[in-house]
């Protein structure tokens, strides 16, 4: 692998932790919500979270470009009132990987969150817990290889998604260039041998993010 | 301390109703046992006090502070209530030790006074080797010492215990009813105890309170309640063995003689009205004596020839069913049984002393 490819794999790595700093609370707060409240338009919302799941990734990626971009819906508020461009850069990759990578992770929460017993949240609530103690303190220890195995899947989904993100970010060496968009890239030029090289490094790096989740859910004692 | 517990209040659900009717408790630092059957809305009514329910109308009141006012839209959060709650299965933070598990409730005590009160309180139930356990690896009993302790940490105003030895097989509960009892009295704390078993309730309550589908039947000392309930429904909920439709012939200075099944008794129960014509005879089955070739005179007013129909043992002790005219429940020891040669088709004398038959007018 070259320097250059070495940048690229870091790179990916970084947007893919990034994306995890947006999808664990977010997806917590939903699955919580999805699990522990009843309310009026769950189904729809519940729907809306597993839509990038199964829409073309491209689609999710156009819609993302045309909601972000400089005459978009959030993107054109962004740039007037902070001068901050989304599309074309990190942040367009940060944005289009933690979309794709949410679905995955509140699909492996809520029902680990479902999973615990209610009875220890009102012991909790008994000896004085409101509820961001108790759900720090009871609800999430106790859901929490559910909960850790579900980012790893979604890390390990942010590694390689290429659909949404070549739609958003493109492929600006250096700039926006992670290891999917890079493997498409080398393989559009004739060069195999480096997309191989980085082929193995996101399969290597996948597989050990889904194996540690896959021990954790099997671990399933005390 | 005269914290007093009020409540009135209807909690509905899809097939009944748990209806608290003016509900009072004083509970001045003893035991109260909420006693009836499986379904009674015993556990309903804890829970709605821990505010873990809400009553769909009704309020709840205790020591004059409003805890629930369906009327005024008003509810105190369960952690705003100063209770300590030990449910059914004790229900021990999984990942928390011992220690952990204890101190849970003491978060806003500091450091050092969190640190001081879970040792004394380790100290107090003997469960200093297992502080840095976690409850899985635990027996039902300690279990129960640490769901306690973890209830007691905060000084509750109010504890509120769900069939404590629900969780425990025969053998254990015999064996922690009498610590369970000393637990609750060092305590000091204003105890409510849910149970559906009598024995339980006659070992670790002050007071009862018998429910019977959801609503109060009576409510006073446990003793009372027990060997001198008010009404056919209490009689049966507190499982007095022998209740017998009697006539009342003659009510003399609080004497009462009655006639049933062809036999004449005499009780003693001043508090009966005048002109009761009608009435349920109540006798528990310890209140039988049985002797055998009874010559000589005795001073049980009421003895009743009969004949031993089934024996079936009840721990240490033997239960009888007797027939004589109607039929007649006696507890009687082993050994007893054995000395007596009782064996079904046995004859038998049964003596009840004349202040143990109560009578509730029908």
């Amino acid at each position: 692998m070259s320097a250059e490819d070495f940048q690229i794999l870091g790179f990916t790595i970084r947007m893919a932790l990034l994306s995890m700093v947006l999808v664990v609370p977010a997806g917590l707060a939903l699955a919580w919500l999805l699990a522990r409240r009843a309310w009026r338009g769950k189904a729809v919302v519940e729907t809306f979270v597993t839509l990038p799941l199964v829409l073309p990734p491209v689609l999710t990626g156009l819609i993302l470009l045309r909601l972000l971009g400089r005459q978009g819906l959030l993107g054109g508020l962004l740039y007037e009132h902070l001068g901050v461009e989304i599309v074309f850069t990190w942040k367009a990759v940060v944005i289009a990987l933690s979309v794709m990578a949410l679905p995955l992770f509140v699909r492996a929460a809520r029902p680990a969150l479902e999973q615990v017993n209610p009875a220890f949240e009102q012991m909790a609530r008994t000896l004085g817990a409101g509820e961001w103690r108790v759900f720090l303190t009871v609800t999430l220890p106790l859901a929490r290889r559910g909960v850790i195995a579900g980012a790893l899947l979604a890390f390990a989904r942010a590694l390689g998604e290429f659909g949404a993100t070549i739609m958003v970010a493109a492929n600006i060496p250096g700039q926006t260039t992670t290891l999917s968009v890079a493997i498409y890239h080398y393989v559009q030029l004739g060069q195999d041998r480096p997309a191989w090289a980085l082929a193995g490094a996101a399969t290597a790096l996948a597989f050990l993010a889904v194996l540690t989740g896959e021990c954790l859910l099997r671990v399933r004692k005390a | 301390m005269t914290a007093s517990l009020e409540a009135s209040f209807t909690r509905r659900f899809p097939a009944a109703a748990v209806e608290i009717d003016h509900l009072a408790v004083p509970l001045a630092a003893r035991v109260t046992v909420v006693f009836g059957p499986s379904g009674a809305g015993k556990s309903t009514l804890l829970r709605c006090l821990a505010g873990l329910e809400q009553p769909d109308r009704g309020w709840i009141r205790f020591g004059g502070v409003c805890w629930h006012d369906s009327a005024r839209r008003l509810t105190l959060p369960t952690r705003a209530r100063s209770v300590g709650y030990v449910p059914q299965d004790y229900a021990l933070f999984p990942h928390l030790t011992v220690a952990g598990n204890i101190g849970y409730g003491l978060r806003h005590a500091g450091r050092d006074a969190r640190a001081r009160r879970v040792a004394e309180l380790l100290a107090w139930l003997g469960l200093e080797p297992l502080r840095a356990r976690l409850p899985g690896s635990l027996s039902g009993g300690q279990q129960q010492r640490v769901a306690l302790a973890r209830a007691l940490a905060r000084r509750p105003a109010l504890l509120l215990l769900d069939e404590p030895f629900g969780a425990l097989d025969l053998p254990s509960r015999a064996r922690l009813r009498g610590e369970l009892r000393d637990l609750l009295k060092q305590a000091r704390t204003p105890t409510l105890l849910v149970t559906h078993d009598r024995t339980e309730a006659l070992a670790l309550g002050d007071d009862a309170v018998v429910l019977e589908a959801g609503r109060v039947l009576q409510r006073g000392p446990v003793h009372e309640v027990f060997c001198r309930p008010l009404s056919l429904g209490v009689a049966r909920a507190v499982a007095i063995e022998t209740i017998q439709p009697a006539q009342v012939r003659r009510i003399d200075a609080g004497l009462v003689t009655l006639s049933a099944a062809g036999h004449t008794l005499t009780a003693l129960a001043p508090e009966l009205p005048p002109g009761t014509a009608a009435v349920y005879l109540c006798i528990r089955a310890e209140d039988v004596i049985l002797v055998q070739g009874g010559h000589g005179r005795s001073s049980p007013r009421n003895i009743l020839p009969c004949v031993v129909r089934t024996l079936s043992p009840d721990g240490p002790m033997m239960r009888l069913e007797l027939d004589c005219g109607f039929p007649l429940a006696a507890l009687l020891t082993r050994q007893a049984c054995a000395e007596l040669d009782l064996e079904p088709g046995a004859r038998v004398e049964a003596m009840i002393k004349a202040p143990q038959l109560h009578l509730i007018p029908r």
